[in-house]
């Protein structure tokens, strides 16, 4: 589903090459939950961007269900994400501005899809993460982990085929955090493929493979029996 | 999904309500600035707009070109012009002549000093104003008939009905005379007409001015300007065939007149100018075009401020939605789509905002019109080019606002958004850089505008009337030894003098002469007694003022000793003011008593013209008179009892030579007011602007003061820091505004004979007052985010 080949990514300053992806290969399939692991700086951003069709790598091979996007432009990346990708982001990334059925809402909004079908399936992602009775609040009326859950009724409403998450639980507290790393399991469960970039080895533990990577190379894959 | 897009406007708008509020208002103040100059602008090119079909209406000018002084247009030619053009020019459809004249009009109890329209019976058929009572037309083919306006007609009869009664009006002579109301006319606007009086009598009647100048025919010599000579042309006829005619007839006329050769040689000259147009020519109306340029500039620099502080506010803000553009962008908006979404948010403040000025405007159109004795008008419901015009403004307007944040914000990538990269801080942060300059680069020229003005204006009112105008109350009263006894003998009166009304530069009179040598030499003339010239504080250069002995008023002896001006004394090829004393005959005039210093109480933009001054008995039409300045009511009412007393009727026509200067320099008078009214709206303007992205970008850089001040800066190093930054701007606005208002301003001043140098001072201390305006403004926020703890600056996201 998911196939990179030697893709390599490099930042340029005027002073400073900085190579954030090495020659990176690696294969997700259809309904995989994987993890992404390493210290900072190591890479693990960028490739979820890359993977999430948000940057495209300088060279290499990226097939995304089949097609090579790597040269693919901006507006073609656009066309390509557009349902097909879910994200979930350490911090939240709610638009201040709008409440929370409005924020879930965005996600359907550049589909063609008609306002009732929308609400009707606004409405059921929000019950999936429990926050139904939360529809007209704003952001900052939330706490952390609601605003988390907020974001993943986001990432699930269009029924993408691939969720990427980074760092979920990041800015959480245990017990949040392990509700939202529940609801993540679920929905791989329910068959969406989920890559996710995380520093908890427990939370790593809950995926079926863990690729560990170091100054921009896969340095370890960990299958976990599932 | 529009509701997705407005819920998120509405809601960013609702937080940062005070940016929007002061984005909107300032654009609405500019918006509406900008639309009441171009109201009054357009209202003074529509003059006589209310005479039906004014298109095919003339007024016939005369233009006299006097060898030795500049030549001047006057919208008036004798009486016998319409006579000779009627039977010459087959393009006039119909011509009407109105002879002007001063009367005391009393209607019962009522009465009131006016002046009167004495007019041909065919007025109406060259400008045929609508009557609303009575038939205007048939009244005035018979004697002693007589329409007015409306308004007029409620002044002498309040809410009677005025139609068949009668007037009683006293004419100059003294003698009294009654006409019978016979029409009413609509309104004429006072303020868009060149016609000065409401009330027109049938010149078929024997004692009108119109009536005299006909039994006067061929007993004239030369030129005199007596009537207005209107013309219609029929349809489409051709006024340039016409004029090419009009000047060879009227110095035929001139010639076979009788009048001297040099009346002829002079070249007058008869021109048509369109009704309309009379107001705007150059020639007839000195500066009209200055003061329109200088509306327009003004209308166009309060919006261009107006504009700036928009999209300033508007971008400094969009920047915080970068988060929602990436939102977006991930569930696959197209940058068209997020590009479109902000333009319209754009269009929708600025529609907003000139729904705001729309209002504004029609607030204060009366007060505009007050104070700019204008009677411009907003009727945008009659006339639809007025709210498309405005319209596409604001479509433009919008689509400029709008664009900036449009292109920027919808071209962010979504990773840098989602990670809390701001916008491009450089580019936009130029741009804004580059508009605040701009705006204190007009504030900076605006100030010194208003300054320089100012100064003129003082100049005008003091240095350049050099003369004593403290308590000098001018009479129009023929000087008779009687009166003239009998006011210096008043207790409040310190002394009197007689002149003419040229002295106080009320018109002109010229004389024609030959020179000694054999030259022929024009010169303008005043005629005054021995103190007048005291009285105003004026002294002779070289000799002596006239003295008593060189006329005699009781028997009507004129004096044959003059002084003249220095320009005078120049024109006549004198090189010291002493060497021009002695005989020197000029006409009737034998010797040259005394040389004057050039004065002028005529209007700065007029040149001081060579001046002959001596004591024409015959044409003391003035008396000068010094109060003591004590129990000023009991001396003007023993004034007026002593005009009755020594048989003058009606009302004595008196004014202070101070009010009059005050009256001359009005127009000056409002161009200051007006510039200092604008200059302070927008400093205001500016000041808001400046105040708004200050807050933004104090917002903005919380952070980096948190990290200067936990590596040891103090508040008071994050203060200059911060004072800096928005003094930048204003340093560099002066290098714009200097050369351009300077250029400007000295163009402006060289529209005046006599003016003041330009004050090079101003400049840095306009630049210095920019920069205390910016600094006031900004001090607030930077010394909020300079004495933030680092700790609490640093959590600040």
């Amino acid at each position: 589903m998911l196939n990179l080949v030697d893709v390599r990514k490099i930042y340029r300053t005027a002073e400073v090459e900085t190579h954030a992806l090495g020659g990176v290969s690696l294969a997700v399939q259809a309904g995989e939950f994987v993890a992404i692991m390493g210290p900072s700086g190591c890479g693990k951003s960028t490739l979820l961007n890359i993977l999430g069709l948000l940057d495209s790598p300088d060279s290499g091979q990226y097939w995304f269900f089949g097609v090579d996007v790597a040269r693919y432009s901006e507006k073609q990346l656009t066309q390509l994400r557009r349902g097909g990708v879910g994200f979930v982001f350490q911090s939240f990334n709610l638009v201040d501005d709008l409440n929370v059925r409005e924020n879930v809402e965005v996600s359907l909004l550049y589909r063609g899809m008609s306002g009732g079908e929308r609400q009707r399936r606004v409405a059921a992602a929000l019950e999936r993460v429990g926050l139904a009775h939360r529809a007209k609040h704003l952001p900052s009326q939330l706490s952390g982990g609601q605003q988390q859950r907020v974001a993943i009724a986001r990432a699930l409403v269009g029924e993408p085929k691939l969720i990427l998450a980074d760092e979920p639980t990041g800015n959480l507290d245990t017990e949040n955090g392990a509700a939202v790393m529940q609801m993540l399991t679920d929905i791989n469960k329910a068959g969406t493929t989920v890559v996710m970039v995380t520093h908890s080895l427990a939370h790593a533990a809950l995926a079926q493979r863990t690729i560990r990577l170091l100054d921009g190379q896969v340095v370890s894959e960990t299958l976990l029996a599932a | 999904m529009l509701r997705n897009v407005f819920a998120a406007a509405l809601r960013h708008l609702y937080r940062g309500k005070l940016f929007a509020a002061i984005a909107v208002c300032g654009l609405a103040v500019g918006l509406s600035g900008a639309l009441l100059a171009a109201l009054y602008i357009r209202s003074q090119y529509s003059y006589e707009h209310f005479v039906p079909r004014y298109e095919d209406v003339y007024l016939t000018t005369l233009t006299m070109n006097m060898s030795g002084r500049s030549s001047f247009t006057i919208p008036e030619t004798p009486a016998q012009m319409a006579g000779l053009m009627r039977e010459r020019f087959a393009q006039i459809g119909s011509i009407t002549r109105l002879a002007q004249q001063q009367v005391v009009l009393r209607a019962g109890e009522v009465e009131q000093a006016s002046s009167i329209y004495s007019v041909d019976p065919n007025l109406f058929e060259t400008l045929p104003l609508a009557g609303v009572a009575g038939d205007p037309a048939a009244a005035m083919a018979q004697p002693g008939r007589l329409v007015m306006t409306r308004d007029q007609a409620r002044t002498l009869f309040g809410d009677d009905p005025p139609l068949g009664r009668t007037l009683e009006l006293q004419l100059a002579d003294g003698s009294w005379q009654v006409a019978t109301v016979a029409a009413l006319l609509g309104e004429i606007p006072r303020e868009r007409s060149q016609l000065q009086s409401r009330i027109f009598i049938s010149g078929l009647t024997a004692w009108t001015r119109l009536a005299a100048l006909d039994r006067r025919h061929g007993q004239i010599k030369g030129l005199s300007s007596e009537v207005r000579t209107l013309v219609r042309l029929h349809p489409g006829a051709s006024p340039a065939a016409m004029c090419a005619g009009l000047t060879p007839m009227l110095r035929e006329f001139v010639r076979k007149s009788g009048a001297p050769e040099e009346d002829v040689r002079d070249g007058p000259q008869l021109d048509l100018q369109r009704i309309d147009r009379v107001n705007t020519d150059p020639a007839m109306n000195p500066g009209f075009s200055g003061r329109m340029l200088m509306a327009a500039i003004l209308g166009c620099v309060i919006l261009a401020i107006a504009c700036v502080n928009f999209v300033n506010l508007l971008t400094a803000r969009s920047g915080s939605r970068a988060l929602e553009v990436g939102v977006r962008k991930l569930a696959g908006a197209g940058r068209t789509t997020l590009a479109m979404q902000f333009l319209g948010e754009a269009l929708a403040l600025v529609a907003i905002a000139v729904l705001l000025g729309m209002a504004m405007t029609e607030l204060l159109l009366p007060w505009t019109n007050a104070f700019l004795e204008a009677d411009a008008s907003f009727d945008y419901w009659k006339e639809p080019v007025v709210p498309g015009v405005l319209l596409l403004s604001a479509v433009l307007l919008g689509l400029l606002a709008g664009c900036w944040p449009a292109l920027v914000l919808s071209a962010l990538r979504p990773i840098g958004a989602l990670h809390g990269t701001r916008v491009t801080r450089a580019s936009g942060g130029r741009l804004r850089q580059a508009l605040v300059t701009l705006q204190f680069a007009l504030l900076i020229g605006l100030i010194v505008a208003a300054g320089v003005v100012y100064l003129q204006r003082q100049y005008a009112m003091q240095a350049a009337l050099r003369f004593d105008t403290d308590q000098m109350l001018i009479a129009q009263m023929r000087c008779t030894p009687a009166r003239l006894d009998a006011l210096r003998a008043l207790a409040g009166v310190r002394d009197a003098g007689c002149s003419d009304n040229t002295l106080i530069g009320d018109g002109f009179s010229a004389i024609s002469g030959t020179t000694p040598d054999g030259q022929p030499v024009t010169v303008n003339v005043s005629w005054m007694d021995e103190r007048t010239l005291g009285l105003f504080g004026i002294a002779p250069l070289a000799g002596r003022m006239l003295a008593a002995a060189d006329f005699d008023l009781a028997a009507g002896r004129s004096s044959t000793s003059y002084l003249i001006n220095e320009a005078a004394m120049r024109r006549l090829g004198f090189e010291s003011p002493a060497a021009a004393l002695g005989p020197y005959p000029l006409n009737q005039l034998q010797q040259i008593v005394g040389v004057l210093p050039d004065f002028s109480m005529g209007p700065v933009n007029q040149r001081i013209e060579p001046t002959v001054f001596y004591a024409d008995v015959g044409n003391f039409s003035r008396i000068n008179i010094k109060l003591r300045g004590e129990d000023m009511p009991a001396t003007l009412a023993a004034i007026d009892r002593l005009w009755r007393a020594t048989g003058g009727s009606g009302p004595l026509d008196r004014f202070f030579f101070e009010e009059r200067v005050e009256q001359r320099y009005r127009a000056m008078l409002r161009e200051a007011q007006a510039f200092g009214v604008i200059a302070l709206v927008a400093v205001v303007l500016a000041c808001l602007g400046l105040f708004g992205l200050a807050a933004v970008v104090a917002e903005q850089r919380t952070k980096e003061i948190g990290i200067r001040k936990a590596l040891g800066a103090n508040t008071a190093d994050v203060l200059r820091l911060l004072l800096w930054q928005f003094s930048k701007p204003v340093v560099w606005a002066n290098l714009i505004a200097w050369p351009v208002a300077g250029l400007g301003m000295q163009r402006w001043l060289a529209g005046f004979a006599y003016h003041v140098a330009l004050p090079l001072w101003l400049f840095p201390l306009a630049a210095l007052l920019a920069l205390c305006i910016a600094l006031a403004t900004v001090i607030a926020h930077a010394l909020r985010v300079a004495g933030t703890k680092p700790v609490t600056a640093l959590r600040h996201e």
